[in-house]
């Protein structure tokens, strides 16, 4: 690999990190984070030639990380720290919990990660407008548990 | 409804939520993955210098949680159902004399099992009919373990599995009467980790790579497998029964959960299995470059 290239995998690191740490930590626990981007940014660099090619590479990259660790506690969305966010209501950890894996990956992914649909479609293996689905779902009964008035 | 219950706090609290968890997380960066290098050693492949040890190992130890079963490849297809699972306590067989296998066998992994000692790696012996009937342990075997299937589970296989030792494992395989060999690898399907000392053994279709800082130490740190072919009667196979030779259709029955995710590979809960033109023809743990 030549010195622009480690450039430029260097810059996708910082780019796609964020988004994509902030995704898997919705998706098991904290403490297991890491080594799942070590997971997904092995990958990213031995296909680099393949992966920099990719539109979202965030929400691949997504699926590879939860692809490798399949086996450790899948679906797991850790609670807040309520000391440090008194302003999340208790009754949020146990309704997000409560969702379907699908429609409580798709709440995640664009509302706690800023993802776009396409972005979540991708990283759930799924179209943009099944995640319109599982969002309007997820939402709703989100909703109804923590009696909440829809803006929608 | 006061102003706080209302969807713009909720969205709020779902965003606060995962900004403090992401800043649980220590951000990771590239140079924690260190340098590649390529390396002459028996064929094409990609190696790694010490920096992504860890993160090889952290690899290694994943797939080392997969369950991989031998069983019996049918003489009339190519392909069989999947196996139906037993406990993963009794690998052990009573074989027929002939070629008769009327049974396949498998073994469903759990992460609780403790890792056989090559003390009980399964051997076998012939009895006098050719129906399977009980399962029974011996000593050492004097009939190779092509004559019928041997159970694994938990990532071993052969009595080995990643972290395995060399110099203790080497004569467990030759128990079994393989043929030992040091062909040359499938191109880009073992990368290693870069230590000093490192050897491929081929068994068989299944490709072992050994290395440590010399060959007195040396683990299985990858391996391969491209299909058994001798005799024709055995292979390595997942825990859910997908094997080389099966169509994607069938890996899809199998894993009915995942989807492709490149054009060739194909990422499955503690697998990676290559596909081309629509049917496997390859299983192994480690994701190697290009």
């Amino acid at each position: 690999m030549t010195t622009q290239q480690l450039t430029q995998f260097d810059g996708f690191v910082q780019r796609v990190e964020p988004g994509l740490r902030k995704a898997l930590t919705g998706h098991m626990p904290t403490n297991l984070v890491h080594d799942a981007l070590s997971e997904a940014f092995t990958y990213a660099w031995e296909h680099w030639a393949r992966v920099q090619t990719l539109d979202n590479p965030g929400a691949y990259l997504f699926r590879v990380a939860q692809s490798r660790s399949r086996s450790r506690l899948q679906g797991a969305l850790p609670a807040p720290d309520p000391g440090r966010l008194p302003e999340v209501e208790p009754g949020l950890v146990a309704a997000m919990r409560g969702l379907p894996d699908q429609q409580r990956s798709a709440v995640w992914l664009v509302h706690a990660c800023g993802w776009t649909y396409q972005e979540a479609a991708e990283a759930m293996g799924v179209s943009s407008s099944a995640v319109g689905t599982h969002i309007s779902r997820g939402m709703t009964a989100l909703r109804n548990r923590l009696g909440v008035t829809g803006n929608e | 409804m006061s102003d706080k219950n209302n969807d713009e706090h909720l969205l709020a609290q779902l965003s606060a939520w995962g900004d403090q968890l992401a800043a649980d997380v220590a951000p990771f960066e590239a140079g924690d993955l260190g340098q590649p290098v390529v390396v002459p050693l028996a064929g094409r492949r990609t190696r790694w210098n010490p920096l992504i040890l860890s993160v090889a190992a952290a690899v290694v130890a994943a797939s080392a949680l997969a369950a991989v079963a031998w069983r019996p490849w049918s003489d009339e297809s190519s392909h069989i159902a999947p196996a139906e699972s037993t406990t993963p306590t009794a690998p052990d067989t009573v074989l027929p004399s002939t070629s008769v296998v009327p049974t396949e066998t498998s073994v469903v992994p759990t992460e609780t099992s403790v890792v056989p000692t090559e003390t009980s790696v399964p051997s076998v012996k012939t009895p006098s009919t050719d129906v399977l009937t009980t399962e029974e342990l011996v000593g050492p075997t004097t009939v190779p373990l092509l004559t019928g299937p041997a159970v694994i589970s938990n990532g071993e296989f052969l009595g080995i599995r990643s972290g395995s030792r060399r110099a203790d494992r080497v004569t467990a395989l030759e128990q079994f009467g393989l043929p030992i060999t040091g062909d040359a690898l499938p191109a880009a399907h073992l990368c290693g980790v870069g230590l000093p000392y490192s050897e491929v053994m081929t068994v068989g279709g299944l490709s072992l790579l050994w290395e440590g800082q010399a060959a007195e130490d040396a683990v299985l740190t990858n391996w391969w497998y491209s299909g058994y072919e001798i005799d024709g009667r055995q292979q390595m196979a997942t825990a859910e029964g997908t094997t080389v030779g099966d169509t994607l259709a069938q890996v899809m029955l199998a894993y009915p959960t995942e989807s492709p995710q490149l054009d060739d590979t194909m990422l499955l809960p503690g697998y990676r299995i290559e596909i081309t033109a629509g049917v496997v023809t390859g299983i192994g743990q480690v994701d190697c470059g290009d």
